[in-house]
């Protein structure tokens, strides 16, 4: 009951409504600008979030990560040009669409669809994560050393094909994650005499870094870009309430596809959407319509995309396992604020958590209403010279980042860790452990050397909690199951070479 | 296969530049058996092994690799980088650093109006009257945001000196 009032306070209280409002429109504008990624959009308000309570910078953060992925079908729809990987799967038939002159009707599926995947993946976050509260008694620190080995394991699911690169990425996070004090002893290390370093480097400088600052220098090389422009007339057209019926196969796979992927470590929205995608297009009665302006095509992805926006917090929460980017920048949010995840702070602090929902929950309703409101400002955004664009990105960085600690320091540090970023980026390193291990680095040392402690250094700790021993072995079989997967395939590939010759 | 094998080498210097710094992590009686130097050496072996894995890797099996490369450019989404496209990130780093530098003389407002100029210059924009109303109008409003309505102390520069503001 308590936690129904924290929802309805969520859905009510000034500060969360302020949040999912600015934070759908920042993630609609966003989204809708060619080379913003979601998790740009997301990372430019961080420092922002410092001076909020924890619950509007949490709803803020969800919110931008909402309103992206309709923002994102904008471009895709009108000019072929997919602002996010999530977003790609609707350029098929929307584009299509557009081209047949039913752009509005497209973009009125997008929008309704999205609108419908992200509440029924909120009502799914509630019930699932409500579950896990029971569980955190029995966290103490061999538990905790164990759940964020477990976040960790993500590395190999995360670089497929290239388990070696993940894995060396994953060392350098922890490598930056040990800089500053000790966790246990507070002796300093690799700090070099800066006394900006004592605490660490900063998770928020970080995420700005490798995702804004390293997007920038990535797009550098991208200094003519296609001028294609979308037009301006483009009218939304809602689908009826028979249309919606006639459409609920398609949304039901994408959404019980989202949900799988919501849960899955590396999964995320562009897989979640070509999968709907394609799994419509195989239930569907006239699949020959996919790629020339199916509605089902359309309605499939884009359902998915916002099933997953809110799926994909599951885990996030729960265990500390972000599987993609956006989310990992969410669990940054909650570092930030002091908060640690897992089933402790559903009841140590169910205000924070109900909260959000009840915010999340305004930020997907405010999506619809702004999708209707301001197609046209948004496709005067999409028509934009990306020149200026980047060039305003700039400032908002530095401002954000100087405004924190009002430090010459932190630009100096953000440009270093972009520099990192861009260079495992165009080494073709994934960089999603990197950031995972920034983000858990702390906690599995503390709470491994914590550990030790209690027993004087002997390993047997780990295995005499329950707990501890059952996230380590599902660590291990996120560990292994990719690693059996690649192996099963390498020793696919030559027989399948010997059977053409 | 050379960039994989520079890669792999560079990050061998690295764990062997971290390995030595973790060695001169003072010791102190409340850090536990592991002390503060264990998770760091351990992660000094770690990236050393790797390293060596992935030279091995590039140098056995030469023949894959530009599939790997285009496996790796799927998986990261980024297209392949050349040499034109590392100059042109320097380029804008460079960019970025010289704004960090004149910040503290010039003031928030005067940097980050150069700043919106050079990087919209650097996109391709031509000199003339738009991109500097860009930047001017996006310096005054930059300014109006950070320091007027969100109240934060930015550099003011060497302006006051002068007894301007």
């Amino acid at each position: 009951m308590t936690n129904l009032l924290y929802v309805f306070e969520g859905m009510t209280s000034f500060p969360t409504l302020i949040a999912a409002v600015v934070g759908v429109l920042w993630g609609m504008c966003g989204g809708a600008l060619p080379g913003i990624s979601t998790a740009i959009a997301m990372s430019l308000v961080l420092p922002f979030t410092y001076g909020m309570d924890p619950s509007s910078a949490l709803v803020l953060l969800g919110s931008i990560y909402i309103g992206s992925e309709y923002g994102g079908s904008i471009p895709a729809i009108l000019i072929r040009t997919p602002a996010s990987g999530s977003s790609a799967a609707a350029v098929l038939d929307g584009y299509a669409m557009q081209k047949q002159g039913r752009g509005g009707e497209a973009l009125g599926l997008s929008l309704v669809g999205g609108t419908i995947g992200g509440l029924i993946g909120l009502l799914m976050l509630t019930l699932m994560t409500q579950q896990l509260s029971k569980l955190a008694l029995f966290f103490t620190p061999p538990a905790y050393f164990a759940l964020g080995v477990l976040g960790l394991s993500v590395v190999a699911a995360v670089s497929p094909g290239q388990i070696v690169k993940g894995l060396i990425a994953a060392i350098l996070g922890l490598m930056l994650a040990t800089v500053g004090s000790d966790p246990v002893s507070g002796v300093t290390r690799f700090t070099f005499g800066y006394p900006e370093l004592l605490g660490g480097i900063p998770v928020i400088i970080v995420m700005m870094g490798i995702f804004a600052i390293s997007e920038l220098l990535i797009q550098a090389r991208e200094r003519h870009w296609p001028d294609e422009v979308a037009k301006g007339k483009t009218k939304l057209v809602l689908p009826s309430l028979k249309k919606l019926w006639e459409l609920r196969v398609p949304q039901f796979i994408a959404v019980i596809l989202g949900l799988i992927e919501g849960l899955t470590p590396g999964g995320g929205g562009s897989i979640a959407s070509f999968m709907s995608y394609n799994e419509a297009k195989r239930w569907s009665k006239n699949p020959e319509k996919f790629g020339k302006g199916s509605e089902e095509g359309v309605i499939a992805p884009e359902t998915a995309n916002n099933v997953v926006a809110l799926t994909a917090l599951i885990p996030t929460l729960s265990f500390g396992i972000p599987g993609t980017s956006n989310a990992a920048l969410l669990l940054a949010a909650l570092l930030i604020h002091g908060l640690h995840p897992g089933p402790l702070l559903f009841s140590a602090h169910p205000e924070v958590v109900y909260r959000m929902f009840g915010g999340l929950f305004v930020a997907n309703i405010g999506m619809f209403v702004f999708g209707i409101l301001l197609l046209s400002p948004l496709i005067w955004l999409v028509n934009r010279p990306k020149a200026y664009l980047r060039a305003g990105i700039f400032v908002l960085i530095f401002s954000g980042v100087y405004s924190i600690n009002l430090s010459e320091f932190d630009l100096y540090m953000v440009l270093a860790v972009g520099v990192l970023g861009f260079l495992l980026r165009a080494l073709s390193f994934p960089y999603l452990p990197f950031i995972l291990a920034v983000v858990l680095g702390y906690m599995i040392e503390a709470n491994y050397r914590r550990s030790l402690l209690i027993t004087d250094g002997d390993h047997i700790v780990f295995l005499q909690s329950p707990l501890a021993v059952g996230l380590l072995s599902l660590a291990a079989l996120f560990v292994l199951a990719p690693l059996y997967r690649q192996f099963r395939n390498r020793k696919s590939v030559p027989s399948a070479t010997n059977d053409i010759a | 296969m050379k960039r994989s094998v520079v890669t792999g080498a560079v990050l061998l210097g690295i764990a062997v530049l971290y390995w030595y710094l973790a060695d001169g992590i003072p010791k102190s009686p409340m850090s536990g058996s592991v002390g503060a130097d264990g998770l760091p050496k351990l992660l000094a072996i770690c990236l050393g092994v790797l390293s060596l894995i992935l030279i091995a890797q590039s140098v056995l099996s030469p023949a894959s690799e530009p599939a790997a490369a285009a496996a790796d450019v799927e998986d990261t989404g980024d297209a392949e980088f050349t040499g034109e496209g590392f100059f042109l990130a320097l380029k804008m780093l460079t960019i970025a650093v010289v704004y960090v530098l004149i910040l503290p003389v010039l003031g928030y407002a005067a940097s980050a109006g150069l700043l919106l100029l050079a990087i919209a210059m650097f996109f391709g924009r031509p000199f003339g009257f738009q991109v500097l109303a860009f930047a001017s109008v996006g310096a005054v409003m930059a300014h109006l945001v950070f320091v007027t309505l969100l109240g934060v102390r930015m550099p003011t520069g060497f302006w006051p000196s002068l007894g301007w503001f």
